[in-house]
């Protein structure tokens, strides 16, 4: 190639622009990629091999884990029909930790996310006072809690006697009575719980154009009515995000329980996830553990999904 | 007026530095006086020496101790880091306290990753471990002859259950895992001061303590329980049960149940029966703390046990007992090290054998067979991974050593199951009621079993849920849960072997 006064212009070696955006894109690619094919793909396909086998402990044993076939999935089924087994009272608690989430904290935060919105009086105080639970450690939590209940030092049983309700005070206290323990889990979820989705409902709803709002009020529209009406369909795509968070939490949720009771008393307070945990951490049993979760995955798979879809119907996306 | 506040702001960052420089400095002790000689600067634990020029901990070698850092503190491992490095001066020593290691320490051996050259942790299932290849054997650091002890070997002077319970077949070869940590002795913590002013004796059977508990209750006008324990964290009760058991099957019975040949191991009728004692100690559970275990002041019902107990975590619980809520509660011997801090003034803690279950068997010479159940030792171990691990097991034969195992004893108030004499030095009489119950029983036993059906958790002490809870709430008497328990097992029993690979 030459230029105008006839001098040969060499042409530049290297790589071409194309080149250079397709080695910018493997550049910005290969992390997310070899994380997913690390943390998601080989772990989901080592725990389906590992939920196939057993640790062999005999004596010529080099460590390595044999083939057993369907054996830990038999034993959960067979766990699930023994009187002696926990994972009944597991899946029992880990669906009323669910409704709790989702039919009772859910509306409650929906609610006062709502009149928090009003600009109340210390409006942004409260948000703060609900959302403050959240960032505070759960094992900070779970001991103030289980002190306020002691029989010692907590503040509840002087309450009662002085109130002459001493008989209705468990005599094995209350987070390891029969009676109360998984109420009490419950409760303390609900107290920690209530001020968790706030923060999102809050954001939610104060992005509603207000103009909305001042059209329905001039067509004489209550508070009750706005709430129903105005607000709850235009943050449905929140709330069936959070509903979908509630969900999981039948798989998920094992920290409360744990720290407050340690799944008892005889196996009370458990539920699926603490069941896995305790598989795992404290037998050493990683083969159990992972059938447990396989068939969470397979039962909750196809929940999740149904739900998303059902809540995709019920909450249309609303451009405003 | 910009001047001024310039000064003002210069002045108190330069406080503040200062400050800050002198606080985290505060942690060193011996190193503040002299860059030479025993130097105990945070969590490193390294010898100087003045006569060496340029010595520094550079030119050293790297020990890391993670030790479960809990009821015994770390008084005793900093006196034993000091004297290695004292004597070991290529060495130092990084120790790195952990309440959590028990549970976290797999992931440490898998991975390798900031892995220590010793481990020492709570009792757990080390058995896998070894299995898998993430420990090393330390048959050489038992066979390590210790200068100037007339005993052949570290594992001459090891407790013969303990060696037992240390070694592991792994590639069909027996070799020793671990070092065991501490030999417990359990019983029942009771309120010295409380017993001298009421003028209450210690019993001896479980009768003379159901008589005790009333009268515990009459005396202090039911202010004061006889019991409280932590249900929250479970365990203790299985201290006086398995004391229990021992007494009436006797050491054989109890090894031949843990040995899981048959099903037959969980038959409770006759006394031949190695469950036999299983069923007498939980009907003596029962006398004490049943939902009938109460006693009467004034015309009004008194529990035996504190309202609230079965909610309680350890902590909770001792809280109550050194506050005077309750006159006994079921522990072990490191209770009093535990809660020193917290101790109030003149409160004197000591410890009574389990009391004995009358009828059933004794000795030759008609005395009641005494055994302490020690619990399952929390133990030391050398990781496969460590970087160091001459050092590692160096370090470990010098811990068995006779005089670094008194000053343990010294420091912790606890024994370790090793063969050496404790007695000099200044004990409570909480350690010295801990040491006679040791010296003075028959034998000591905790259980431990190299049964694939126990290592593969397919049966364990009880099968069917914990007796405890059932047999305090008068839902089930200790007859029909072994009943129910000894069907169980003898209806799962073939799968169980299958699924243990048996």
């Amino acid at each position: 190639m030459e230029d105008r006064s006839g001098n040969v212009i060499k042409e530049k070696k290297g790589l071409s622009a194309a080149w250079h955006k397709r080695l910018f894109l493997i550049a910005m690619m290969a992390i997310p990629i070899a994380h997913f094919l690390v943390f998601f793909v080989y772990i989901n396909i080592d725990t389906i091999a590992l939920s196939f086998k057993t640790l062999d402990r005999s004596a010529s044993s080099d460590g390595s884990y044999v083939w057993v076939g369907w054996q830990n999935y038999a034993e959960i089924f067979r766990n699930m029909t023994s009187p002696y087994s926990v994972i009944l009272k597991a899946i029992r608690n880990s669906l009323l930790l669910f409704a709790l989430n989702n039919f009772i904290l859910l509306p409650l935060g929906i609610l006062f996310s709502y009149v928090l919105s009003k600009n109340m009086p210390g409006a942004k105080i409260f948000r703060v006072v609900f959302y403050l639970p959240s960032i505070i450690s759960v094992v900070v939590l779970t001991m103030l809690f289980a002190f306020v209940f002691d029989s010692t030092n907590g503040i509840i049983n002087p309450i009662l006697k002085a109130l002459h309700l001493e008989s209705i005070i468990p005599e094995e206290g209350w987070l390891m009575s029969q009676k109360t323990a998984m109420k009490m889990v419950l409760l303390y979820c609900f107290i920690v719980g209530i001020g968790g989705n706030i923060p999102l409902l809050s954001g939610a709803i104060g992005r509603i154009p207000e103009e909305l709002k001042e059209a329905a009020r001039l067509d004489g529209i209550g508070f009750w009515g706005e709430l129903v009406n105005i607000v709850f369909p235009l943050i449905g795509t929140t709330v069936s995000t959070l509903y979908m968070f509630g969900t999981t939490v039948i798989f998920t949720i094992f920290l409360q329980p744990k720290l407050l009771t340690n799944g008892g008393p005889d196996g009370e307070t458990y539920t699926i996830a603490l069941y896995i945990v305790q598989s795992i951490r404290e037998s050493g049993e990683l083969t159990m553990g992972a059938a447990v979760g396989i068939l969470c995955a397979v039962i909750g798979t196809p929940i999740v999904i149904g739900t998303k879809r059902v809540l995709e119907k019920l909450f249309p996306v609303y451009e405003y | 007026m910009k001047k001024f506040l310039k000064t003002i702001i210069c002045c108190f960052l330069m406080s503040a530095t200062l400050a800050l420089t002198f606080a985290c400095g505060g942690g060193s002790d011996e190193s503040k006086g002299g860059s030479t000689g025993l130097i105990m600067n945070e969590n490193r634990v390294y010898y100087i020496d003045p006569d060496v020029p340029g010595d520094s901990i550079d030119n050293k070698t790297r020990i890391k101790i993670t030790f479960a850092e809990t009821g015994f503190g770390r008084t005793w491992i900093e006196n034993a880091a000091k004297a290695f490095v004292t004597e070991n001066r290529e060495y130092w020593v990084y120790l790195d306290g952990d309440p959590e290691i028990t549970t976290g320490m797999s992931n440490k051996l898998e991975t390798g990753a900031a892995i220590a050259d010793v481990y020492m942790v709570l009792a757990s299932n080390w058995y896998d471990f070894a299995v898998k290849g993430w420990i090393e054997p330390i048959d050489d650091v038992y066979d390590t002859k210790i200068d100037g002890e007339d005993k052949p070997s570290i594992a001459g002077k090891t407790d013969e259950v303990f060696l037992d319970y240390s070694k592991a077949t792994v590639k069909n070869k027996e070799s020793l895992y671990v070092m065991p940590w501490n030999k417990n002795v359990t019983g029942i913590a009771y309120n010295g001061k409380m017993f001298e002013q009421y003028g209450w004796k210690v019993p001896e059977t479980v009768t003379e303590l159901v008589e005790l508990c009333d009268r515990i209750i009459v005396d202090t006008k039911g202010k004061v329980s006889p019991f409280v324990y932590c249900g929250a964290d479970g365990g203790y009760f299985d201290f006086l049960l398995m004391n229990w058991w021992l007494q009436a099957s006797g050491k054989e019975k109890v090894e031949e149940f843990f040995d899981f040949g048959s099903e037959e191991v969980f038959a409770f009728r006759t006394q031949t029966d190695p469950s036999y004692g299983k069923l007498v100690g939980l009907n003596q559970f029962n006398k004490l703390f049943g939902k009938n275990a109460s006693g009467t002041y004034n015309g009004k019902e008194y529990s035996y046990v504190l309202t609230g107990s079965a909610s309680k975590k350890n902590t909770q619980a001792q809280q109550s007992f050194i506050l005077g809520e309750a006159a006994m509660m079921p522990n072990g011997g490191w209770m009093e090290c535990e809660m020193q801090e917290f101790l109030p003034e003149g409160f004197e803690m000591r410890m009574m054998r389990t009391p004995y279950v009358e009828n059933v068997s004794l000795k030759k010479d008609g005395e009641y067979i005494s055994c302490n159940y020690s619990a399952q030792p929390d133990y030391m171990l050398v990781p496969a991974k460590a970087k160091n691990k001459e050092g590692g097991k160096k370090f470990l034969a010098f811990l068995q050593r006779d005089d670094i195992l008194k000053q343990y004893t010294k420091d912790t108030g606890s024994i370790r199951p090793f063969v050496y004499d404790y007695s000099e030095g200044e004990y409570t009489k909480f350690n010295a009621d801990c040491f006679d119950i040791c010296k003075n029983s028959d034998y000591s036993y905790f259980e431990y079993s190299k049964s694939p059906l126990w290592l593969a958790t397919k049966v364990r002490v009880f099968n069917t849920l914990s007796p405890y809870t059932k047999i305090r709430s008068g839902e089930l008497t200790a007859a029909v849960y072994c009943a129910n328990e000894y069907n169980h097992v003898k209806d799962n029993w073939s799968t169980w072997k299958i699924e243990a690979g048996m």
